[in-house]
């Protein structure tokens, strides 16, 4: 018997159109990527980049754009205010402001960065060489133990005191500098390095991969540096400015680089005795350029720091 | 515990022993005789009893003995500059002010340090927040040697409220402890408000808010109870800090403080006042952090000395 | 006139702020709660569940998550009208809450003792040293031996187990009417989640309390709940005694939900996954949220919400299958689609 097939239009089946995969939906993209993505949008970050490439830019080209070098003395031209000849004034030797505070940003990026890559490398090379070898065996603990009992007494000294005392005890010298600032400075990495090292041999995605047949040098590679990388890059970043605070502070002890070279510390240590007579431009300058770069690298450093934190993905 | 603490002070001892032969080393590093530079030309004589007199004449090891000896006595040894003052005399001077100084900044920094940061991470997102975060980007942009002048200007000469320099009155600490407690309290606030962040989030402050006791109590017996564990981390780092800024401070607004010997000591190239005043410094902050460490280990109930419990 | 509800949910509606916009989260839940009976919320991840809980506490985080519509009644008084003040009366007093993970639900620094009697403190005006002895008490009660010892340790020297009979015993402290227990069990092996039902199941005879539990595993609903409430995407989808829902499920997503359970009497079947995944609560369908995943899908499910249909009792189904113009289910099977 045929069924009465009266069937309202409205209930008939649903003609499905595939349901598109929520997590498919937004296209999956690679790590750095992502990390990228959320830097980019740390508005606060990007002024810091946009600033360091500035200071960097005009830390090579400025001194050019004047006829003047930052050592021609002029003492007819003693202390005078901006002006359309000296856009930042001149000194107390006559020599142009302009020049002086980009050829100092010179010297002082230069140490910054020379100084904190020193430290990288050292600090990687010991940090990794204790986060791998903790746990391969007697000898590697005891390695680890070692490398690790010295970090820690080197980490308890008191920084800037050992790095007056070599300054003291050494020629003062852009060279000399970094050597002092590199001599003890690598020991945060150190320990940051070895630390993540330690932190990820132990995570679960190591054994994943051990389990389905990565060797050790692979993992090494592509598990363990990728994820260590992250840390050690925001380290940097932060140990650039450190170092050219450390260098601004040296040379305000008398011990930074020597005339006529000059840094933006010993530029501002000169200018520290005409704050009374007003001659503001002197000091001005190259405090506000040790400013802006310690601010710079320290917001791009947070930032940075933000990105690679998975914690806070949205 | 007795474990756990026996095993500090070894490293404590032995970290002390390490400043302590390096600066002798780099100090005797230097060749030459320090009298030798001098600008008044003395008498052959007279330099080679002085000589005697600062042992200079004996072989390195025997005077490490004796200065080792020395310190053990406490006794830093004499200047060479001074006549009249041995490296304890200047310290025992320049302690006081130095010390006032260094507590006072210490104070600022932390009151208030951790006050804008709790304050910061519960105004996230506004205007509040913005104001306390530019002001800890502020003070880590600002070294202390630019922070100084520029108070100096603004609210000694500009706006007389503050004398310019030197030492005396309750006033005349006002501007240098700000100087040298802006730096600090700045990183203070970034990480207080990071870690009240962190523990608002937490899950025992939504168990806390079922209880239905009101915010504040949530906030201040449950956040902040716990948020400020990690701060006390740092206070090692910050009194580092507070220790080499004064050096600045003192030189700038003319205090008379140790770290004012201590830098004339490296103008005038005077080791044994520079080597007293390190192993002086190094210690007080060795010892500091040591305190401090142990004290960490006692307020967080989390943490077990040492294997006692099983 | 039926009897006053302890708790009556009536059309809630639930919204987030977000980045990318509006989440919906919750959009229109209607049940209720009797005194004396445990009523479970199932569902999974996502549904609303928890959101609905967190409402009823008035702990909807806020500013960016907020209650758009609907009123929430407890006792007769609408307590989704009720001032702050009023509120935290209530909070921890006639309404408390059992989280979910019981490592990170305690106060790491505080003594257990005392975080038990904070809520007594406040809400019952006695002095710290008579809240330590019910908190004493209520140690007791939650089954944790040596309780006058205990009572002064902190977090951290309790298992997971203990940790949380002591988020319970917060929840009781000041004798509530009504506990909400948030997937309760969810973090805790599976031997002890069932001396921590059966503590629960004991304690709500004993107090006489009504227990609003909500949880994702059905064998918890069927362990402890008198009454269940199954939600999807958002929106109840059926209701009923859990005899009723259990043998003779109405809603196609229940029917899902039953099959995917392993079943250990009876015959081997193959396990059934529901296919596909739950809707985008940024953009919500205007018809059953179900609908993509159904096997009896209909034009007009894509198109409008359908009306709860009554089964005698209190079980209830929201599905157009009920629909008196719609195919009789035993074609549709016939015509090879499974129900149950």
């Amino acid at each position: 018997m045929a069924m009465e097939q009266k069937v309202d239009p409205l209930f008939r089946p649903l003609v499905k159109r595939k349901q598109a995969d929520a997590a498919s939906a937004r296209p999956s993209l690679s790590n750095a990527q992502l990390v990228i993505r959320k830097l980019v949008k740390n508005k606060l970050a990007m002024l810091g980049f946009v600033i360091i490439v500035a200071l960097v830019a005009m830390s090579i080209i400025g001194p050019h754009l004047v006829p003047y070098s930052y050592s021609d003395q002029n003492l007819l031209m003693k202390n005078k205010p901006i002006s359309d000849e000296h856009w930042f004034g001149t000194d107390d030797l006559g020599r142009d402001m302009f020049a002086r505070t980009w050829y100092g940003a010179r010297i002082s990026l230069t140490i910054g960065v020379v100084a904190a890559l020193i430290d990288l490398i050292i600090g990687v090379t010991v940090g990794g060489i204790a986060g791998y070898m903790a746990g391969r065996g007697k000898r590697g603990d005891r390695i680890d133990n070692v490398i690790m009992r010295l970090i820690e007494v080197l980490y308890g000294l008191p920084y800037l005191l050992v790095v007056i005392l070599l300054m003291v005890v050494m020629e003062p010298g852009m060279l000399t500098i970094i050597i002092a600032l590199s001599a003890t400075g690598w020991v945060g990495m150190a320990r940051l390095v070895r630390g993540q090292i330690l932190q990820l041999k132990n995570q679960e995605f190591i054994l994943a991969a051990q389990v389905l047949g990565a060797n050790f040098p692979r993992i090494l590679f592509k598990h363990l540096i990728p994820n260590t990388f992250g840390v050690i890059i925001v380290n940097l970043t932060f140990t650039i400015p450190s170092a050219i605070f450390a260098e601004s502070f040296l040379s305000f002890l008398g011990l930074g680089v020597q005339a006529p070279v000059a840094s933006w510390g010993t530029m501002t240590n000169d200018a520290l005795g005409v704050i009374l007579t007003g001659d503001w431009w002197r000091l001005f300058f190259p405090a506000l350029m040790i400013s802006l770069t310690m601010f710079a690298f320290n917001v791009f450093g947070d930032g940075l720091q933000d990105a690679l934190d998975p914690r806070l993905r949205e | 515990m007795f474990h756990y603490l026996a095993k500090r002070v070894l490293m404590m001892l032995l970290t002390l022993w390490i400043i302590v032969t390096l600066t002798f080393l780099l100090m005797h590093a230097i060749p030459g005789d320090p009298f030798a530079s001098d600008s008044d030309q003395l008498p052959e004589q007279i330099r080679a009893n002085l000589r005697a007199k600062y042992h200079l004449d004996e072989p390195l090891p025997i005077q490490y003995v004796i200065y080792l000896k020395n310190l053990m006595m406490l006794d830093l040894g004499p200047s060479i500059k001074s006549d009249t003052r041995g490296v304890n005399d200047m310290i025992a001077d320049g302690f006081g002010a130095s010390a006032l100084l260094g507590m006072q900044a210490v104070a600022i920094a932390l009151v208030f340090g951790i006050f804008f940061g709790i304050v910061a991470a519960l105004n996230r997102g506004n205007w509040i927040d913005y104001g306390a975060m530019a002001l800890a980007v502020l003070g880590v942009a600002i070294p202390s040697f630019i922070m100084a002048p520029l108070l100096i200007n603004y609210f000694a000469i500009k706006w007389p409220i503050f004398p310019v320099a030197t030492w005396g009155t309750w006033l005349h600490t006002v501007l240098p402890s700000l100087a040298l407690a802006f730096g600090p309290l700045a990183i203070i606030t970034r990480y207080m408000r990071a870690s009240m962040i962190e523990v608002m989030n937490q899950n025992y402050i939504r168990t806390a808010e079922a209880k239905g006791i009101p915010t504040w109590a949530v906030v201040v017996k449950h956040g902040i109870r716990n948020a400020i564990l990690p701060v006390v981390t740092f206070l090692g780092p910050l009194i580092a800090s507070l220790i080499t800024g004064t050096f600045v401070v003192e030189k700038i607004f003319a205090i008379p403080g140790i770290g004012k010997y201590f830098v004339d000591g490296i103008f005038n190239r005077d080791y044994p006042v520079i080597l007293g005043t390190t192993v002086f410094y190094s210690s007080i902050l060795i010892v500091t952090i040591f305190l401090i460490d142990v004290a960490y280990t006692l307020i967080d109930p989390r943490i077990k000395l040492s294997n006692k419990e099983g | 006139m039926a009897e006053q509800h302890l708790l009556t949910i009536d059309n809630l509606k639930v919204h987030f702020k977000t980045y990318e916009g509006e989440v919906q989260a919750v959009r229109g839940v209607s049940f209720h709660v009797d005194k004396g009976e445990t009523v479970a919320v199932v569902g999974e991840s996502g549904c609303g569940k928890s959101v609905t809980a967190q409402a009823i506490m008035g702990l909807v985080p806020a500013p960016h998550g907020r209650i758009v519509d609907g009123r929430i009644v407890f006792e007769g008084k609408e307590i989704t009208a009720m001032s702050k003040k009023e509120q935290l009366e209530i909070r921890g007093a006639q309404i408390s809450m059992v989280f979910q993970d019981p490592m990170t639900a305690l106060n790491p620094t505080m003594k257990v003792g005392r975080q038990i009697a904070e809520g007594i403190v406040r809400h019952h005006r006695v002095s710290r040293e008579e809240a330590h002895k019910r908190a004493i008490e209520l140690l007791r009660m939650v089954g944790i031996p040596d309780p006058e010892k205990r009572v002064d340790q902190f977090p951290h020297q309790f298992s997971g187990g203990m940790r949380q009979r002591v988020v319970i015993a917060i929840a009781l402290a000041c004798q509530p009417k009504l506990v909400i227990a948030d997937e309760p069990t969810t973090a805790l092996d599976v031997t002890i989640q069932a001396q921590i039902l059966d503590l629960l199941k004991r304690l709500q005879k004993e107090q006489r309390l009504s227990v609003l539990i909500i949880t994702h595993d059905l064998g918890v609903v069927a362990a402890i709940a008198h009454r269940m409430v199954v939600m999807y995407a958002g929106v109840v989808v059926e209701t009923g005694s859990v005899q009723d829902v259990f043998s003779h499920p109405r809603h196609p997503y229940t029917w899902g939900l039953m099959r995917s359970l392993p079943r250990l009497d009876g015959e081997k079947q193959r396990l059934v996954p529901i296919e596909g995944a739950p809707p985008d609560l940024l953009h919500p369908p205007k018809g059953c949220p179900f609908a993509p995943r159904c096997e009896f899908a209909m034009e007009i499910c894509d198109r409008q919400m359908p009306e709860p249909a009554v089964f005698g009792g209190s079980h209830q189904a929201a599905c157009w299958l009920h629909d008196p113009r719609a195919p009789r289910i035993e074609e549709l099977v016939a015509a090879g689609r499974q129900t149950e």
